[in-house]
């Protein structure tokens, strides 16, 4: 009696356990490849915003770098990608390896506002999504999830367009982004406009063998490296909500090019977003 | 706010479904508040910043409804904003964890948040750490079922906690514990006692697109399922238990997107009688890590628990290089023995002298590569291969440790300890640095006055060539019971290599009790120190300032 019981009660804990845990045993291969993007819309492609936070004292920071790189690499242009060096791991030394200063007041403030180092770094913002929740900060590994998810949705609502002038001599920008309003939006938006730089060789930690040579990469090539904004940390207004929207805006920048970067390795990136959610709702790039 | 009323409705709806309205009255109603507020003083020899707020608090206050078979409760948070060190996504004031349980004959529900432990955890342990600002409650429903005498069947479903939202991750899980003694009505003391278990837990997490080695997305388990089988055995002062779990392919970030099982094994044997116990146990992990968001590698949103087989160190110098268990693998065995030299012995003295002595060592897991062309935990790969019976060459850490405590009168009792210990800078904490190797002794002893009024002073110093060097630190505390206490601690940091770093940390502490209720005042500063889980790393600053903290309950 009592066997038979057990035994009922073990079966159908069993069988309910077997149907719930449904588990799904994925066989070789466990990847597919994907190629280069090559597709190109007739008009106004739509493009995504990664912002990679990092400092060059996180030893986890070049592996997140390497993500960031091989998704630009996929999707070209279609992916505006911004390192931000902001946070503890971001600060100069007095002395040693990491005197270099790449903190921005831009960075720095967007880093305090969306929480960013002190959750963590690595971590990063694609178009600035989620802010209204807590899962607005993406670890590496969720952000191709992210930046495809954002680019299978191809309807742009703003576009930008960028037209640098740019005097080697005296280093003055003069940089005019075009807002276009392909639909109506009946919202707060605003332009940021910031200037980044790549190609800058400077030590970098680094404790992934895979990535580089470990403790210190001493010829580590920081790329996107956010240099400056143009239009101060929050942007201008584009538009205001309840009122019509133009079917164009022009914005024009003049900004002198600090002697310190490297102009050949510049570029201007624009992005506009929703003030309220701080949604990005579309991106772009340009060299000087 | 709305969450609050929904709450609310909730409870009153299944308290007046359940329960007559005479009987709620009669329930009991209690709880108990906690207010820690930190006003910060920039210091910028040790580091502490200028906090902008001035002034942080966290706050929380639990109430419970009991009435027969009948619980519900209701937890109120507020960090407004998070005090330094706590996870900023804490931010905000609400009710987090709210919950309705009640039994009737051999069902158990419980409806909304709940903490439930399977086993010794290695597949699903939801629980609550206030101090590391840790909560991976479930939200969902459970459902315990006794059927018979000795068996106890549970269910549940739900997601987990993340700061103020719900993980991505469903979870699922059931749970069987059989108590053979009971069942067959045999619960003679010559019989030794035994108990059978198992579960079986599953997450579902929706597909995404993840990138790896450089242009390939993962195909993804959307259900990934943990299965695990547990015993203890039970005679006379002897004691065995284990628990295996193994886990089904589970790509995450915390194993680098590895398709190959993980496996846990845990077996642990012990004795004790009067004056003597002795602990052996070991554990071998690989791959283990078990979380409802697959992206994630912090300490949030964890299914299940691997505890560390590592003694907890309660004094400070001790516990200044813990252990954090290796979800991706190690090999860790401990042993421990207490012994009671008797009473009325030369050494034993008129009350006897408590000796324990612990041993732990957590090596890595011996692994090899799958082939000649594949790196060790490729992406997208079945990752490695293990030994299991065999030790990695790795050494995690190593504590070896004897306290020694004697009462030589009424009045006056006294401890001494010595902590031997080797840890692994690279892999606990993600720094490229040497192991530390430290030696850290402790004196403690407290002197009672009268029934009333006690001193305590405590000497600690911890000696290393790694890190920042030599530590040393010394308290009293004057206790003038019931009502007042006071604290003094001074730690410095004498042997930083670093002469301009040889910061001295005071604290003085005032407390206050009267019945369930006690305030304490601390002035002081607290050292910088980094915390790193799963290669995310976050900063604890330094912080200089005047700390209160208030308990009540009723």
């Amino acid at each position: 009696m009592i066997f038979k019981r057990i035994l009922q009660y073990s079966l159908s804990m069993a069988a309910a356990g077997a149907l719930m845990v449904s588990c799904d045993k994925i066989e070789e291969p466990f990847t597919e490849k994907i190629t280069v993007d090559t597709t190109i819309q007739t008009s106004h492609t739509k493009r995504v915003l990664l912002e990679d936070y990092t400092g060059h004292q996180c030893v986890n920071c070049p592996e997140a770098a390497l993500i960031a790189h091989d998704l630009k690499n996929l999707k070209g242009d279609k992916l505006v990608v911004i390192a931000v060096h902001a946070g503890w791991f971001a600060k100069a030394t007095p002395a040693g390896d990491f005197t270099a200063d790449y903190t921005t007041d831009a960075g720095d403030a967007w880093d305090a506002f969306f929480g960013i180092s002190n959750v963590g770094n690595p971590n990063g913002l694609v178009n600035r999504k989620y802010f209204t929740t807590s899962e607005h900060i993406l670890s590496p590994p969720a952000w191709s999830t992210e930046v495809l998810n954002v680019l299978a949705d191809t309807v742009v609502t703003v576009d930008l367009k960028i037209n640098n002038n740019y005097n080697a001599e005296n280093r003055l920008l003069n940089s005019e982004i075009t807002v276009e309003f392909v639909k109506p939006v009946d919202k707060d938006l605003n332009l940021i406009v910031v200037l980044t730089e790549s190609g800058i060789v400077s030590p970098q930690k680094n404790n992934n063998a895979e990535v580089g040579v470990t403790p210190i990469i001493y010829d580590y090539v920081h790329n996107h490296m956010l240099r400056d904004a143009l239009t101060g940390t929050w942007g201008v207004e584009v538009a205001k909500a309840g009122t019509a929207n133009p079917a164009t805006l022009k914005k024009n920048f003049n900004y002198t090019v600090n002697q310190a970067f490297n102009a050949d390795n510049c570029s201007i990136v624009a992005f506009v977003y929703d003030v309220a959610t701080k949604e990005v709702l579309q991106a772009v790039e340009k060299q000087l | 706010m709305r969450k609050l009323y929904a709450v609310i409705s909730i409870l009153v709806l299944i308290s007046a479904g359940s329960l007559q309205a005479q009987d709620l009255l009669q329930g009991k109603i209690s709880g108990n508040f906690q207010l820690d507020a930190q006003i910060y003083k920039a210091d910028s020899a040790i580091g502490a910043e200028d906090v902008s707020e001035k002034m942080l608090m966290n706050a929380f206050a639990n109430l419970l409804y009991t009435q027969g078979n009948f619980n519900a409760g209701i937890r109120f948070e507020s960090y407004i904003n998070p005090i330094l060190g706590y996870d900023k996504r804490y931010k905000g004031t609400g009710v987090p964890y709210w919950f309705a349980s009640w039994e009737k004959e051999s069902f158990g529900i419980t409806v909304g948040h709940f903490y439930e432990q399977f086993g010794s955890g290695m597949t699903l342990r939801s629980y609550e750490e206030r101090n590391l600002g840790y909560d991976n409650a479930i939200k969902g429903a459970r459902i315990v079922f006794k059927p018979y005498q000795g068996i106890v069947l549970k269910g549940l479903i739900g997601t987990q906690r993340f700061f103020w939202e719900q993980g991505p991750g469903m979870v699922r899980g059931l749970d069987g514990e059989f108590a053979l003694n009971d069942i067959f009505n045999n619960t003679s003391e010559n019989l030794p006692r035994l108990t059978l278990g198992g579960s079986f837990v599953s997450k579902f997490e929706p597909e995404a697109d993840i990138l790896v080695n450089g242009n390939e997305i993962l195909i993804l388990p959307e259900n990934v399922a943990a299965i695990s089988g547990r015993f203890n055995l039970n005679h006379k002062g002897f004691i065995l238990d284990g628990e295996y779990a193994y886990k089904y392919n589970d790509p995450s970030a915390v194993n680098n997107f590895i398709y190959k099982a993980g496996a846990s094994t845990l077996l642990q044997a012990s004795y004790s009688r009067k004056g003597f116990g002795i602990i052996l146990s070991g554990k071998v992990t690989d791959n283990m890590s078990f979380k409802s968001k697959r992206t994630e590698k912090g300490s949030v949103l964890d299914i299940n628990y691997l505890p560390a087989l590592t003694r907890q160190h309660a004094y400070t110098l001790s516990a200044m290089y813990p252990y954090a268990t290796q979800p991706n693998g190690e090999f860790a065995l401990q042993g421990q023995i207490n012994y009671k030299l008797k009473k009325g012995t030369i050494l034993g003295g008129k009350y006897g002298t408590d000796i324990a002595l612990n041993f732990s060592r957590v090596n890595s897991l011996d692994r090899d590569s799958l082939d000649n062309l594949t790196p060790l935990g490729k992406s997208g790969t079945l990752g490695y291969k293990t030994n299991y019976f065999a030790i990695g060459d790795e050494l995690y850490f190593q504590d070896f440790n004897i306290e020694i405590q004697h009462k030589f009168n009424n009045k006056f009792k006294a401890l001494i300890s010595w902590v031997n210990l080797v840890y692994n800078m690279k892999v606990i904490e993600a720094h490229d640095e040497p192991d530390v190797k430290a030696n850290i002794f402790i004196a403690d002893a407290t002197y009672r006055f009268n029934t009333r009024n006690a001193l305590k002073a405590e000497l600690q110093h911890l000696s290393t060539k790694q890190d920042e060097g030599n530590w040393a630190q010394a308290m009293l505390e004057f206790t003038f019971a019931p009502r007042w206490f006071m604290t003094f601690i001074d730690q410095y940091n004498y042997g930083n290599d670093d002469k301009d770093r040889r910061f001295h940390y005071p604290t003085v502490a005032l407390g206050y009790t009267q019945d369930s209720n006690r305030l304490s005042v601390s002035y002081g500063k607290q050292r910088e120190g980094i915390i790193c889980v799963g290669g995310v790393c976050r900063t604890v600053p330094a912080s200089n300032g005047l700390l209160i903290t208030l308990t009540s309950s009723f």
